[in-house]
């Protein structure tokens, strides 16, 4: 396996507050990789640094060995982050999003097999008809349809119910065989169905 | 680009259309608004009282827009999309430049309904002087309250944040509007005051969305 992201002492502050300090880590390609922590210590600030949607940290982090902000919209192209609280238009269904989405992606409906989430269920209804836990299965389902190389993912199995989250495990072991990587945070008791092959602990640092 | 323009711009018509918030927030406040100013003022302030109702009501109606692109996490939803925010800011403006020409027709019909001695007059330069106004109220409200929704979740303050592009508008515009009626249509594009007015426009057209797009993703 190959380096895919070196994280290089980052640190990050909010005005005098320090949110974590000279983190160190690598992630290697085709891994899972879990940042861990407690409530307040950093991990979806941490994510959304790596995702590059927050560039305002100290420290390096290099992208197959290069800078990440020097070509942003290829890299957000490779680079999916699905935030814990899943972001649509409230006002459109769910598949008006999907199309509206399917412009700046290159979707592939297809992999929607079998109904996955009940997806045909939900596919007509509007977002802000949705609860917590349909919403998050969309999120996820619009996961499902991409084919980037690195998925970052903040508490994914957060308003999930069991059979959901044995769905998204069987998801991250699927993407995991066809060589993508997974960055993910969690602090849920979920038994994972998959081997974490790295991990970062913010309680620590 | 264009096609990502129409995409956006499609969208908010398609969420306009089915939700009409905003179409009955523009209708509410200025019916209020109109009515209120109708009463209270002098004939003589009808016509500048009709531009600051404008001002007034697009600003509140483009915060309620600018809302409408936040997700639940008070981020925009198109954050994290894989292309310049910038194209994104003006399909907005494009978008909200629309919604205030309605708004202005209706003021237009609401004024000259409610005003009894004085009406204003629909001609090139009322017509000229009212896109030009309004393509520049699009523009900063716009970007700016884009901008401070994603920062702050409120952005009642975006006026005085802008201060200093809005001060030299509003200046021109009120001597622009000073002259409004006093000239032919030919005189009138050759004001000093309105050229200066289209050309700060253009600079904002141009400044605005990169402004936006530099100030999100750095």
């Amino acid at each position: 396996m190959s380096l895919l992201f070196s994280c290089k002492n980052l640190s990050k502050y909010f005005y005098e507050t320090k949110l974590f300090e000279n983190i160190s880590f690598d992630i290697e390609e085709n891994s899972i990789f879990q940042i861990k922590g407690q409530n307040g210590t950093g991990k979806t600030t941490l994510l959304k640094i790596i995702a590059g949607l927050d560039t305002d940290f100290e420290g390096d982090i290099l992208y197959k060995n290069s800078k990440l902000f020097n070509d942003k919209t290829r890299y957000l192209k490779e680079v999916l982050f699905l935030p814990a609280t899943p972001s649509f238009y409230e006002d459109l269904t769910v598949e008006e999003n999907f199309n509206f989405l399917n412009n700046f992606y290159n979707f592939n409906m297809n992999k929607i097999k079998n109904n996955l989430f009940k997806y045909e269920l939900i596919k007509d209804k509007r977002i802000k008809n949705l609860s917590d836990g349909q919403r998050k299965k969309i999120q996820l389902l619009f996961a499902i349809t991409l084919d980037h190389n690195v998925f970052i993912f903040d508490e994914p199995f957060n308003f999930l119910d069991t059979e959901s989250q044995n769905e998204l495990s069987d998801y991250f072991t699927n993407l995991k065989s066809n060589n993508k990587t997974i960055l993910f945070s969690d602090n849920s008791k979920v038994s994972y169905q998959f081997i974490i092959s790295d991990m970062v602990n913010l309680d620590d640092v | 680009m264009f096609k990502i323009l129409k995409i956006i711009f499609f969208k908010d018509v398609l969420i306009e259309i089915r939700e009409k918030g905003n179409f009955y927030y523009i209708l509410i406040l200025s019916a209020v608004f109109s009515l209120v100013f109708t009463t209270y003022l002098d004939y003589k302030y009808i016509l500048f009282s009709f531009y600051i109702t404008l001002l007034i009501t697009s600003m509140l109606v483009n915060q309620r827009i600018s809302r409408q692109e936040l997700g639940k996490n008070d981020e925009l939803i198109v954050f994290s999309l894989p292309f310049d925010l910038s194209v994104f800011c003006i399909a907005k403006i494009i978008f909200n430049f629309v919604i205030f020409i309605f708004q202005a027709l209706l003021l237009f019909f609401l004024y000259n309904l409610f005003s009894n001695s004085y009406y204003i007059e629909f001609n090139y330069n009322f017509i000229l002087f009212t896109i030009i106004y309004i393509l520049g109220l699009s523009i900063f409200f716009t970007c700016f309250s884009l901008m401070l929704e994603r920062i702050k979740g409120e952005g009642q303050f975006m006026f005085i944040t802008i201060l200093p592009l809005v001060v030299p508008f509003l200046f021109l515009s009120f001597n622009t509007l000073n002259q409004l009626y006093y000239y032919e249509f030919s005189e009138f594009i050759k004001l000093f005051n309105l050229q200066l007015l289209i050309a700060f426009d253009i600079l904002l057209f141009a400044v605005c969305p990169i402004l936006f797009s530099y100030a999100l993703r750095r």
